[in-house]
């Protein structure tokens, strides 16, 4: 057997002996590890080398059956259940971090989600713009009239270099053998690729296509759940609307970054789109010319056309690049209207906490404001990733439906989030950020106008009271905490703790 | 606050550990050593011994671990309370004085 090293032993096991006093309550920590790692140092000391490993594995055990114990005893004497879970400031945090690392991990996990947290694999998605009438909403509707862009084509030449169309359709698709699977499916000019410049949609088996024969790409998700990943679909024809289509590749995972939701993408040559009727609405997407984007922070430009009416039709051009940070945006303002919201819920002010400069130093303070900061930033980022998770997951496929969704949630979430982010920081010590405890009733509302009544808070610790009016007055308004000096302290700590030291 | 019974009866492993500390064992880890019991038992059996009154702890002098080049450790010791129970158990388990045999205590 071979026997480690005794340094490195003394320090795995002090580790192992940190991670076993988190089981222990906040105020017993401290000195139930001093003792541990005492009585360690001389285990390892006093033992042979050839037990030693065996005898010091099975005394650190025992720290954490030591640590469980003590901290089912407390908890049993009802005497310090403030240390619980959600007490300390920093498992607080820790927690809102997991959440945080957990919503994450979850838009990583659904394809849509995780489509909007990747950069597009797009040749500069910023010159890549998707175009939609001013009056539409947003870009998530289909805005433009396919003979407009036919006009386009033909007149728009100085300021784009390069533009196709599409339309999202549902249509049963015939796979053969008599399978039909119903596929949302873009129906596009056939230069959608040129003018996305990707390499997400693979073209290194060129299929050979009958002339007037059209191709579709199947997205990858589409080609796993609908044709069982058949590494044989390439080449294969299917009928679309009754026509012949020849199956050509297969999209990369997160290919398809614009506008709809899309399980196959239908290319068309100029005969095939011209059977659409002028008035079909779909997406324009189009590259830029570079000499109107110079300026790299520009991502939205304006372009106003003639129309037949005598008048002008404006339209945007919104950057790829941009499009794929609408989740955010859309978070943004549904978190700013929260905030505005928020003081129609709650009261916003924390309280009135007297200063104290020996009880409550600069530092101290400080402490109390990074810890709301920390909490406040956790929180959102939390909702952002949640919002977006349960957008993905309960919204129809629609993009406009979704972002709605998730609007909804975000606001609803936000606003949840910052009244219990104001009420967690009201109810803490403001010296040792634990939660205050033990609330009782103070005073009679019948002398209301005499003495105040509300509740009355204390921080276990002994650093003071927490007062809070059952009815707000000229002279009580807010909750005040009234600071303990230290004399007070062994009142407040069960006799176990008071030790000789 | 302790929990002090009239006539508290022990179980045989707390009047096994009493008698350790008794006789002299008067830290964690020779209580282990002298009984033979595990260190997920003994220390917490401690605790519990000291928050029910019957021994009490102290931190050795930082001065003394220090010129000996060790952490200081904690000592154990039984209160008025715990002898008086210690003797009682000693009636209800005969055996335990002749398995922990008196020591001279050591002074810290």
């Amino acid at each position: 057997m071979r026997y480690l090293p005794l340094g490195f032993l003394l320090r795995a096991y002090a580790v192992a002996l940190c991670c076993a006093s988190w089981i222990v309550p906040d105020e017993e920590r401290e000195e139930w590890l001093k003792e541990w790692k005492a009585e360690l140092w001389h285990v390892v000391h006093q033992n042979a080398a050839a037990s030693m490993q065996q005898v010091t594995a099975a005394f650190v055990g025992g720290a954490f059956r030591d640590a469980y114990t003590l901290s089912a005893d407390l908890g049993r004497a009802g005497e310090k259940r403030s240390y619980a879970f959600g007490s300390s400031p920093v498992r607080c945090l820790l927690f809102l971090l997991l959440l945080g690392l957990a919503s994450v991990s979850v838009a990583f996990l659904l394809p849509g989600t995780r489509a909007a947290l990747l950069p597009p694999p797009y040749q500069d998605a910023r010159t890549l713009v998707i175009v939609s009438r001013d009056n539409a909403s947003n870009s998530f509707f289909p805005s433009v009239a396919l003979g407009e862009f036919r006009y386009w084509q033909r007149a728009a030449q100085g300021v784009f270099s390069d533009l196709a169309f599409y339309q999202i359709i549902q249509k049963q698709v015939h796979a053969g053998h008599g399978a039909t699977v119903k596929l949302s499916i873009a129906r596009a000019s056939d230069n959608l690729l040129d003018v996305m410049q990707t390499s997400a949609f693979p073209t290194t088996e060129p299929v050979r296509t009958a002339k007037g024969t059209s191709r579709l790409i199947l997205s990858d998700a589409a080609w796993r759940k609908y044709f069982r990943a058949d590494p044989q679909i390439i080449g294969r024809v299917v009928f679309v609307m009754g026509k012949r289509v020849t199956v050509t590749s297969i999209a990369s995972p997160d290919a398809w970054r614009l506008p709809g939701k899309a399980d196959a993408w239908l290319l068309e040559d100029a005969d095939g789109i011209d059977t659409l009727s002028a008035d079909s609405m779909g997406y324009v997407v189009a590259r830029m010319q570079s000499s109107l984007t110079r300026d790299p922070s520009q991502n939205r430009w304006h372009m106003t056309v003639p129309n037949n009416n005598g008048g002008v039709d404006g339209f945007a051009c919104t950057s790829v690049r941009q499009y794929a940070r609408e989740p955010f945006i859309s978070f943004a303002f549904a978190a700013l209207l929260a905030l505005l919201a928020l003081p129609a819920t709650t009261s916003l002010p924390l309280g009135e906490y007297p200063f104290n400069p020996r009880q409550q130093p600069l530092s101290l303070r400080l402490r109390r404001w990074v810890f709301f900061a920390a909490k406040l930033i956790l929180i959102l980022f939390v909702v952002c990733f949640a919002s977006l998770d349960v957008a993905q997951m309960f919204a129809p496929a629609q993009t406009a439906d979704l972002q709605c969704v998730q609007m909804i949630v975000a606001f609803a979430a936000t606003l949840a989030a910052l009244r219990w982010t104001l009420r967690d920081q009201r109810r803490r010590c403001p010296v040792c950020l634990q939660l205050l405890r033990h609330p009782v009733r103070v005073g009679q509302p019948s002398r209301n106008f005499l003495a105040w009544n509300g509740t009355e808070l204390i921080c276990v610790v002994g650093h003071g009271f927490l007062h809070v009016p059952e009815l707000p007055t000229s002279w009580f308004s807010t909750q005040r905490w009234l600071y303990l000096d230290a004399s007070w302290k062994s009142i407040f700590r069960p006799p176990e703790i008071v030790r000789t030291t | 606050m302790p929990h002090m019974g009239v006539d508290p009866k022990l179980s045989h492993t707390a009047a096994l550990i009493l008698r350790a500390i008794s006789a002299g064992y008067i830290y964690g880890f020779s209580v282990m050593e002298m009984t033979g019991l595990p260190s997920g038992t003994v220390y917490p059996a401690m605790r519990r011994l000291e928050r029910d009154g019957l021994i009490q702890s102290k931190w050795e002098a930082e001065a003394i671990a220090t010129a000996e080049q060790r952490p200081p450790r904690k000592y154990y010791k039984l209160t008025r309370a715990g002898k008086t129970t210690l003797d009682a158990s000693l009636k209800r388990y005969p055996l335990l004085e002749k398995l922990i045999p008196q020591t001279e205590v050591e002074h810290v």
